[in-house]
């Protein structure tokens, strides 16, 4: 069994397999560990301890593997690298997002995994909801979905992709929510060739923010506001979103952001629950962290008090996920109080919270796509 | 553990590289039996048991063989054979049978005995298989008995071979197990075969296996006739790609490690007939159902009703060895009859057409095979072959099929070619023209290497690389 190596060429290849092999396990092992993934927003898994009754119910091993996976080295890299592989092979879709025209990475929505009957208990806890606060508090309410870029940018689509068609789901959101229903699909769809999503991102821009929220102003009885009432900023040029995390194509331009600033001055105070208030309505920080969207009221929580000198004597309570964040500013100018209420991660009464607060109006506001698969909104009538 | 994951690749096998390599040669077989061991405990510590179970059991009964022969007590050698193959089997059996079984019963007698439940162990179809052939190799003098203990269970856990074959007969292996060196140009064979699987297993069938993924999980009913059809094809090169791919690199880890395993498969796909389709998928399984079940029941040198029983029998073991379901066993069925049509008369003809006939129409059988083996619920089956041709009434093609298509073509056409022998005359035709030159021809080798692995290694952190898209955002 002695190993007899002579200099031939025959190393070369068996040189160059070890030479990966072990330079990426020891670049792994000896870099420190990175505790968050900027890209993936999410903590990567850290070295387990060891005990004999993790490793007997396989815990072990299996947060091991996931260690070795989540700290190896160049990631980001190596997704880009497949994804551009799969675009020269003529794949039009990876990791669930199309590689569309003039750009647009669109999230690919598979209709056959959707639970249908968790949508139909979504709308029902919703309208139940509804009745109740009505009835019982006096409030207006307000149910607004905001359509999948798929199903708006079909026209965006690689050629022959199933599109998606989501009439179905909005003729049931309008026949539950009634009067109170906010159509927002019409208008997106006169101005699909309008930048009405963030070409790396699945969230609507503020433009499409703003379109929703002159349909919302419709629907509750407020003047409209027009775009010549706000000066438009461009605030970064350089955002990258969730879609391009998973579709990393070299030919990518990074997204704009924009915000809508009044013309007529107004006073605004944030308040994300738990931390400290601030002035305005944006938060400077995220601008320089791959995260762009948290620009836009501190990202992701549990309840945030927007309070503003508008001086109309109402006050908005949005039901909501992450595609209120950019139309929360356009409601600071027509109610006092805008609070914005996530129910993945506020836990308490919100009908008790309704009253406390004298909310007047109440809005639901998810993306289509939430709603579908949300499993916190049986929340509101707890 | 699987080879193709980044923690094979980059965490353990570097550590058994490394340590392989360090140690004397009489540790070296100590080396591999520990490392096997916990690549099997990997996914299910407690199975490591049965594995140490395994190898105490095969090796007391190889000794008691070995002994009974040589003081010439041959009922009491063979008696232990027996208990061998029973205990060999009854593992087999309680494991993977079980609860096939208990809902068979259930079914049949309406009875609800509660099934076990127990998660399969990983590869104990390939090493039950493994061991049996040493005690039946030893009997029959066809192989030394193993003395040394560590030797025989680096022989029943090898790692390389362990999850998914080929099955390596003690026989072929019993020298090298005892000595055996690893040359620079077995070293390089060795990487470039490992790397091959890995690019097979990672780059083509992971890929067009989404394909079939995709289609399979659609409504059958309403699957268009180009749905259907790219689905099927779809799997049967994933499952070429996958099944090859990961004998390649089996085989390729022998290498570096110094054995010599069999070969699995030498281009199914191009075979002209059933018969021949057979001596080249998954060779080491018909290898082993020959030697010691087809001709040990007689094979066919004896009547023609007891031949045709033979290969009923075998046939339609093969299929339950594939798994425990109906499906498996009407798959295997659907072979064995084919093979004896083509054995009984069909052969001759098929011999004198064209090649391309003989090969399209093994092609179309076998492909009809895969709708059994993977589908296994029998309605399903027959709504899938109802969507291959249409009678399910949802046309030929719609824009779904049309954009899988598009989209899919080059990696079919990959797949295809690959699946026939062009690559590797290729690669031979240059590599031979590239002789004089060593430097040139080692040098592409290596290029083959890095841009395959790192490629590969692509895929695998993307297939891990999971953005939380609500949470935080």
């Amino acid at each position: 069994m002695k190993k007899r190596f002579s200099f031939s060429p025959a190393i070369l290849s068996p040189l160059v397999f070890l030479l990966i092999i072990f330079s990426f396990s020891l670049c792994s092992f000896l870099t420190a560990d990175r505790e968050f993934s900027e890209s993936e927003n999410r903590y990567l898994e850290q070295l387990p301890k060891f005990s004999l009754k993790a490793l007997f119910a396989s815990e072990f091993t299996e947060s091991f593997e996931k260690y070795v996976v989540d700290q190896f080295p160049a990631r980001d890299l190596f997704v880009g690298v497949k994804a551009q592989s799969e675009f020269i092979m003529g794949k039009r879709d990876t990791n669930g997002i199309f590689f569309g025209k003039d750009g647009y990475l669109i999230n690919r929505y598979d209709k056959t995994t959707v639970d249908m009957n968790k949508f139909r208990s979504n709308l029902k806890y919703i309208s139940i909801f509804a009745e109740n606060s009505r009835a019982v508090r006096g409030v207006n309410f307000y149910t607004m979905l905001v359509p999948s870029a798929q199903a708006i940018h079909t026209d965006k689509l690689p050629k022959f992709a199933p599109g998606l068609d989501q009439t179905a789901e909005f003729d049931s959101v309008r026949s539950s929510a009634g009067q109170g229903y906010v159509d927002v699909s019409a208008v997106f769809a006169a101005n699909r060739d309008k930048l009405l999503y963030y070409k790396t991102d699945h969230h609507w821009t503020t433009y499409g923010a703003f379109l929703a929220y002159r349909e919302f102003c419709k629907t509750a009885g407020i003047t409209a506001p027009e775009k010549s009432d706000f000066t438009v900023k461009t605030v970064s040029e350089d955002f990258y979103g969730t879609a391009y995390s998973k579709a990393r194509l070299i030919s990518t331009k990074p997204d704009k952001i924009e915000i809508y600033v009044p013309k007529k001055p107004l006073a605004v105070r944030t308040e994300p629950d738990g931390k400290e208030s601030r002035e305005g309505l944006y938060f400077d920080e995220y601008l320089s962290k791959r995260d762009k969207y948290s620009y836009f009221l501190g990202g992701n929580n549990p309840l945030v008090t927007v309070t503003s000198n508008a001086g109309t004597g109402r006050k908005l309570l949005i039901i909501r996920d992450s595609y209120a964040h950019c139309f929360a500013p356009f409601a600071a100018n027509d109610f006092d109080k805008v609070f914005l209420i996530d129910l993945r991660y506020y836990n308490g009464s919100v009908s008790k919270f309704i009253r406390e607060n004298a909310v007047t109006d109440v809005l639901v506001l998810y993306g289509m796509e939430s709603l579908q698969s949300e499993t916190s909104i049986v929340k509101l009538i707890k | 553990m699987v080879f193709s994951s980044l923690m094979f690749l980059f965490c353990f096998l570097p550590a058994v590289i490394l340590l392989y390599f360090a140690v004397p040669c009489k540790f070296k077989n100590m080396v591999l039996f520990i490392s096997s061991l916990i690549f099997y405990a990997w996914g299910e510590p407690v199975y490591v048991v049965l594995m140490l179970f395994s190898t105490a059991v095969d090796y007391t009964h190889g000794r008691l063989v070995d002994k009974y022969k040589r003081s010439g007590e041959d009922k009491k050698a063979r008696g232990a054979v027996i208990s061998s193959v029973i205990i060999n089997l009854a593992l087999l059996c309680f494991f993977k049978y079980a609860d096939f079984a208990v809902s068979t019963v259930n079914g049949i007698f309406g009875a609800s005995i509660p099934a076990l439940d127990l998660p399969l162990p990983i590869g104990i179809s390939f090493y039950t298989f493994q061991t049996m052939s040493y005690t039946i190799d030893v009997y029959r003098g066809q192989a030394k008995v193993q003395k040394n203990i560590v030797s025989f269970g680096a022989y029943v856990s090898l790692f390389p071979q362990l999850i998914a074959g080929p099955i390596v007969r003690y026989q072929t292996v019993a020298e090298a197990l005892n000595s055996r060196k690893t040359t620079a140009d077995k070293f390089s064979e060795g990487v470039v075969r490992f790397v091959t699987g890995l690019g097979k297993k990672v780059l083509i069938a992971n890929n067009i296996g989404l394909v079939w993924d995709s289609v399979s999980a659609s409504d059958f009913s309403s699957l268009t006739v180009l749905e259907a059809w790219l689905g099927i094809l779809a799997f049967t090169f994933q499952l070429y790609f996958d099944f090859s791919g990961y004998s390649d690199m089996a085989i390729g880890l022998g290498k570096i490690f110094g054995f010599e395993f069999p070969e699995n498969f030498r281009h199914p796909y191009m075979s002209r007939s059933v018969t021949e389709f057979w001596r080249r998928w998954h060779i080491s399984l018909g290898v082993w159902f020959r030697e010691y079940l087809y001709i040990p029941l007689g094979g066919n040198r004896c009547s023609k009703a007891k031949w045709l029983r033979n290969i009923a029998i075998v046939w339609l073991l093969t299929g339950l060895w594939h798994g425990a379901g109906w499906n498996f066993i009407i798959w295997g069925a659907w072979f064995g009859l084919l093979l004896m049509i083509e054995k009984l008369f069909l052969l001759k003809y098929l011999q004198k057409l064209p090649a391309a006939v003989g090969r399209a129409y093994t092609f179309l059988l076998v492909v009809f095979s895969w709708v059994l083996f993977s589908i296994d619920k029998m309605p399903d089956a027959f709504k899938f072959f109802g969507a291959m041709f249409g009678s399910n009434h949802c046309g030929f093609a719609n824009s779904d099929a049309v954009y899988m298509l598009l989209t899919n073509a080059v990696l079919f056409a990959v797949a295809v070619l690959g699946a026939t022998e062009l690559p590797l005359n290729i690669s031979k035709k240059l590599l031979g023209k590239l002789s004089a030159k060593p430097v040139v021809s080692e040098t592409v080798k290596a290029l083959f290497i890095a841009v395959v692995t790192l490629l590969s290694v692509a895929y695998l952190v993307d297939s891990s690389f999971n953005p939380f898209l609500y949470f935080r955002f």
